[in-house]
């Protein structure tokens, strides 16, 4: 078993070396496709963590005309309050408004001063039994009177969540056709592999060596090129984390963003993909071009 | 211990390999396989060895019917065969002693085992003390010799040789069936592609001839050919 170990070692170790070149650019593809890959999974748990907490906190708010009476507005808070939609109902009168935004944009005084304390007008905050209920709440309220407009945030984070989706797909896109390459880099790194050990396989298959035995260390050769491209795409992942998603942290306070653990997590899946696809692309190969 | 049934063989549906072949080769052999190139006789050993099918026939090495067995179990066949050919095929980058030892590590052998029988085999073909050279510091016939040890290292019951003098001179081809003689009275089973006449002639051992495939002769103690 030691024996076979040693030469397995050896066989590996010699055509990643005799090929460095091409190891090195197959190694550099993979890393490439799947940090891509690790990115897009990162963009998808992004959304994931902002669509559970907007969710959670999701509200309607219901804006009022300036000239809506008194009568107007009770019964629209009564209705509200009976409804079985409706979870909780905040009134917020034009000075609660006012104070609101001036909070919100305290590091802005342009902003504040450019706003009169009379501009904003009140509104009803509704917070839903069930966030996917919006359409019905609207159908009902928007009609009555002194009602100005009923907008839901998911409208404005809808967009948000599709710039993230177009983000993600076009990472998840672009690693495809990167791992497509990777492949075919394995494959043909095997296939110069096969010609330059031809005579050594022809000798093995004559003495009597096993297919697998023979088959090995090619196969071995592509999952380490792939695991090696797997655990720098990682590493890659973990700068950027620590570099870019650390300097957003501090500009982005609203919106927790993805953690090291987040990173951390995806990289056994970048392994995974990347030795499953070497190993995949490195039999594929072999078979063709290693007959045995 | 080889037996050839009806035999045929042909390449693309057009060039006639073998022509219903039928013929036993008993345990403790030796028989020459004489005939001109193309007559067959390299696809005959490629079948003994499974490289190869034949269209028709049935081909029984060590009491296995090889069309019957599982492609898994092809290298378990090949380990009971010894292979010598014309070229030496021996690995340029690898030593003597790492040619012959390189036969048994790739079947598993363990090392003990691998570090005792290689200095036995190469003491046995008269390489005692050039395991250490390359192959390309060795004259024509000591390549073969280290081939033949190669070939012998596991202690098959059948050494196929083809055409293992094509590539030396007479008085070292006499060398080389001097050791392939040896070796056959130890009890292994030789079959020997040849078209060397004097050798064949010399030796007077069993001599069957193809030619264009078909068995023309199978001759107890005979001679290279009756005047071609």
């Amino acid at each position: 078993m030691a024996a076979r170990w040693r030469y397995l070692l050896g066989e590996v170790g010699l055509g990643l070396r005799r090929n460095l070149l091409m190891t090195v650019a197959t190694v550099l593809t993979v890393t490439v496709s799947l940090a891509l890959l690790g990115a897009g999974l990162l963009v998808q748990r992004q959304v994931q963590i902002a669509r559970d907490l907007f969710f959670s906190q999701v509200e309607v708010s219901i804006f009022l005309r300036d000239d809506i009476t008194e009568a107007q507005r009770q019964t629209l808070e009564s209705d509200l309050a009976e409804s079985h939609l409706v979870q909780e109902v905040l009134y917020e009168s034009k000075q609660q408004a006012y104070a609101k935004y001036q909070r919100l944009f305290a590091d802005q005084p342009d902003l504040v001063e450019s706003v009169e304390p009379d501009f904003l007008p009140a509104s009803f905050r509704v917070k839903l039994t069930d966030p996917e209920q919006f359409r019905a709440i609207e159908t009902r309220f928007a009609g009555y009177p002194g009602v100005e407009d009923v907008t839901d945030q998911r409208e404005v984070l809808g967009r948000f969540f599709q710039i993230m989706d177009g983000f993600r797909n076009g990472a998840l896109v672009v690693a495809l056709l990167q791992l497509v390459a990777g492949a075919a880099l394995i494959s043909n790194t095997i296939r110069i592999t096969a010609f330059a050990r031809r005579e050594q396989t022809g000798i093995m298959k004559l003495v009597g060596a096993t297919n697998w035995y023979i088959r090995l260390p090619f196969i071995l050769e592509g999952v380490i090129a792939g695991v090696l491209g797997a655990v720098t795409a990682g590493g890659l992942l973990l700068v950027a984390e620590a570099t870019i998603v650390n300097r957003l942290r501090d500009a982005v306070t609203f919106l927790p963003l993805v953690r090291t653990v987040d990173v951390v997590q995806t990289i056994p899946v970048l392994v995974l993909t990347g030795a499953g696809i070497a190993a995949i692309a490195s039999f594929l190969s072999i078979r063709r071009h290693l007959a045995v | 211990m080889i037996q050839l049934e009806t035999v045929s063989k042909s390449y693309q549906g057009a060039v006639i390999a073998l022509s219903e072949v039928t013929v036993t080769i008993d345990e403790g052999e030796f028989v020459f396989l004489v005939g001109p190139s193309g007559s067959g006789k390299s696809t005959l050993i490629r079948l003994l060895l499974k490289d190869e099918d034949p269209d028709e026939g049935e081909v029984w090495v060590n009491g296995t019917r090889l069309s019957g067995l599982r492609p898994w179990k092809v290298p378990a066949l090949r380990r009971q065969l010894g292979c010598v050919f014309q070229d030496f095929k021996l690995l340029p980058n690898k030593t003597v002693g790492e040619n012959v030892a390189f036969a048994l590590e790739v079947i598993g052998r363990p090392r003990s085992v691998v570090s005792s029988t290689v200095p036995e085999i190469l003491q046995l073909v008269g390489l005692g003390g050039r395991a250490g050279a390359y192959p390309r510091e060795l004259s024509g016939g000591e390549q073969q010799r280290v081939s033949i040890a190669r070939a012998c290292v596991n202690r098959p019951r059948i050494l196929l040789c083809d055409e293992p003098t094509g590539n030396l001179d007479p008085s070292t081809s006499i060398e080389i069936m001097r050791l392939l003689d040896r070796i056959n009275r130890t009890g292994t089973t030789v079959l020997m592609a040849t078209h060397d006449q004097n050798i064949v002639d010399s030796m007077r051992r069993r001599v069957v001839e193809l030619r264009g495939g078909a068995l023309v002769r199978d001759q107890v103690r005979g001679v290279y050919g009756h005047g071609g």
